[in-house]
């Protein structure tokens, strides 16, 4: 293998490990830091509920200031664990042409993933409480029709569908149109199909669906909107462009680009999704007074 | 243009929405022509029943403040700001008013307007 290759794969697996386990986290662990300290449960108990009426109100201040450094702290050990990896391939003549690297690659993304996701998985459980705990009898709502392209340009949907159609063509045309149950050409396939029904489903729900934070801003909740929508197209483009590169890679035998590739991919998309959060809804934007304790009447 | 709705007030729901969209027509807030949201949108960012949204929008139509272009959607009426003025209810309640008054001058007890009425409208009912 060339040396160039592999000074690739490291200079690619370097770049995953800083992006989605130093970088990324460190802007999502100053976003915590600045919410949970200048908006704390004493003072902004919508925000908290999982902590509200769960523990003594002196000590819900302290409590929630230690998620970040929690946070922090678990992406601290997944950002070692991956220079771990990085020496173990050093130390063991590591080489990206061998079958089956890929899922230690694999393996570890989602590691470096767990945190963002069970940050979702608890947005979508206090959401829940959120609405649980509402005694506001106030609905708000606004005036105006929400249309899909509110949130994304026509040419970059276009841009999505012609790189879906062209995948969808490539992955046939490679197969010479022949497709068999369970083949890689069928699961290529019905991973296209079954991840953009889950987008559609997922971006109805959104714009369409029911409000999931009961006191989130009006504006706010178009920009959540906008994200969401941005994201699943942008997933979308990266998908259809890896699974184009995939097939193409299995076409010409050149097999050592496979980690590559995934890596590249993941970052796309890690980008596209939690780097799109950071940009479209800068924290200091957001209006968080929404969520303050109401004072009592006298 | 944000509307809000009182889930604990003793108005109804839908009399609320027509209020708060006739008030935004008021107060220019939302023009002649303007697009409204669809039933299931505003129903579910108001956490209510889409035929309370439903109902609204349809009485809003009947007295010609908003209108309904097929698959288009639901614009605001070209006359809306005039109509939006209109309580329906008060008009009724004139001529209903007067109408009683006639029937008392001529002798008929309020029992029997009572009965005629509900006769009546169990006739236009059935």
């Amino acid at each position: 293998m060339p040396n160039a290759l592999l000074i690739l794969f490291y200079l690619v697996f370097i770049s995953q490990i800083i992006l989605l386990s130093y970088y990324i986290p460190n802007k999502y662990f100053k976003r915590m830091k600045y919410v949970t300290e200048k908006f704390p449960p004493s003072k902004y108990p919508k925000l908290y509920p999982n902590i509200i009426n769960k523990y003594k109100e002196s000590h819900t201040d302290a409590i929630a200031r230690r998620w970040p450094y929690t946070y922090r702290n678990i992406n601290v050990v997944i950002f070692c664990i991956g220079f771990l990896l990085l020496g173990t391939a050093f130390f063991t003549n590591f080489s990206p042409e061998k079958e089956g690297e890929e899922v230690i690659l694999a393996i570890y993304t989602l590691l470096q993933l767990s945190p963002f996701m069970y940050l979702s998985m608890s947005e979508f459980r206090q959401f829940s409480l959120m609405r649980k705990t509402n005694v506001s009898g106030m609905r708000k709502a606004d005036l105006e029709p929400r249309s899909f392209f509110d949130f994304i340009s026509p040419i970059t949907f276009g841009i999505a569908v012609i790189l879906l159609v062209s995948c969808i063509f490539f992955t046939l045309y490679i197969n010479e149109y022949e497709i068999h149950l369970g083949g890689g050409a069928f699961i290529t396939l019905l991973t296209l199909v079954g991840v953009h029904l889950f987008f559609v489903a997922v971006l109805k729900w959104q714009v369409f669906g029911k409000k999931m934070n009961p006191h989130v801003a009006s504006k706010d909740r178009i920009n959540e909107m906008k994200i969401g929508v941005k994201s699943a197209v942008y997933a979308s483009i990266a998908m259809s462009i890896f699974l184009i590169l995939q097939a193409a890679k299995d076409e010409f035998n050149m097999h050592y680009m496979q980690v590559f590739l995934m890596s590249i991919y993941f970052q796309v998309i890690a980008s596209s999704s939690l780097g799109l959060v950071l940009r479209e809804a800068p924290i200091e934007d957001v209006n968080l007074e929404v969520y303050k304790k109401e004072q009592p009447v006298n | 243009m944000e509307i809000s709705i009182d889930i604990d007030s003793a108005e109804s729901l839908f009399a609320q929405l027509m209020e708060q969209i006739k008030q935004a027509i008021q107060k220019g807030d939302i023009l002649a022509g303007d697009p409204l949201p669809s039933i299931r949108q505003l129903a579910n960012d108001l956490e209510m029943n889409n035929k309370t949204v439903a109902k609204a929008y349809r009485l809003l139509e009947r007295d010609k403040v908003i209108q309904t272009k097929g698959y288009r959607g639901t614009f605001v009426h070209p006359n809306a700001k005039i109509n939006s003025t209109v309580d329906i209810n008060a008009e009724v309640l004139e001529k209903l008013r007067k109408t009683i008054m006639v029937f008392r001058e001529s002798g008929v007890t309020d029992s029997e307007i009572r009965i005629a009425f509900g006769n009546a409208m169990n006739t236009h009912n059935n």
